[in-house]
């Protein structure tokens, strides 16, 4: 198995943190690109406190995080929020919720490596790759 | 009948929902102290069911290695392969033995620590 990282140091820790930050604003500009010429628009929400275990460890101050709407026209159609980074077994997780039923996205690449979002629907046994398709096949229930 | 670990899975993903149910409709609304009142909920209820199944888990590590340190005192003839289990079984018997000491004896050496 690939060597990651042997000690946990507060930079690493701060490190992670930024790398979070990246992966969520690509994953929103990556929707919002398979969202452009269509009805919806994405738009950043509200942000959400980052304070997580190891952050208070190494007495790394609180921060924030984007969150993300979908709107069809000016209706709300679903909220883009992440759950956290250090969740057992994945690089960080999201929760997509609708109207209609939720989703989650776990990130499966080992750290700093490209993401590799999965999408589940409650059954953690069948996830699906994050993709343009995916995410319209998840979303059509609440976008129909 | 499903483990102990599938039907705590079960109930927290009802309650997850559940709130997660509400926090959507206040977001949807524009009430977002309703919504972060929601978000914090949910984080609370990851944190007490982790706790929960953790501590399945801790019973579950124990009872194996309780198990695998009988076998071996039951078992070992051979002074050189059986002392090392006699310090063990010392260590369970005044309940002095590690957890994580536990788990590696269950478990293969890991080589890789990852956050």
């Amino acid at each position: 198995m690939e060597k990651v990282e042997k000690e946990i140091s507060k930079q690493i820790v701060e490190k992670r943190v930024r790398d979070w930050k990246k992966r969520l604003a690509d994953l929103y500009s990556t929707i919002k690109l398979w969202l452009k010429d269509s009805e919806y628009t994405l738009m950043l929400g509200p942000k959400l406190p980052m304070f997580e275990g190891l952050m208070s460890q190494f007495h790394i101050p609180a921060t924030e995080v984007d969150t993300a709407d979908v709107y069809k026209n000016k209706n709300f159609m679903l909220a883009i929020k992440p759950r956290g980074l250090w969740v057992v077994g994945a690089n960080g997780r999201i929760d997509i919720l609708t109207t209609k039923g939720n989703y989650t996205l776990v990130d499966f690449a080992e750290q700093f490596k490209t993401p590799h979002w999965t999408l589940f629907n409650g059954d953690k046994n069948n996830g699906v790759e994050f993709n343009k398709q995916s995410f319209f096949t998840a979303s059509k229930v609440t976008f129909a | 009948m499903s483990n102990i670990f599938d039907q705590l899975d079960k109930i927290y993903n009802e309650i997850d929902s559940d709130y997660m149910g509400k926090e959507i409709a206040a977001r949807s609304k524009g009430a977002h102290k309703k919504e972060a009142q929601y978000f914090n909920k949910r984080i609370f209820n990851d944190l007490a069911y982790f706790l929960f199944m953790f501590t399945r888990l801790e019973d579950r590590v124990r009872n194996l290695s309780d198990t695998l340190i009988d076998y071996k005192m039951a078992t070992l003839t051979d002074w050189k392969a059986r002392r090392v289990w006699e310090i063990i079984d010392r260590q369970k018997k005044n309940d002095s033995l590690h957890f994580m000491n536990r788990v590696a004896l269950l478990t293969q050496k890991a080589e890789l620590i990852t956050i």
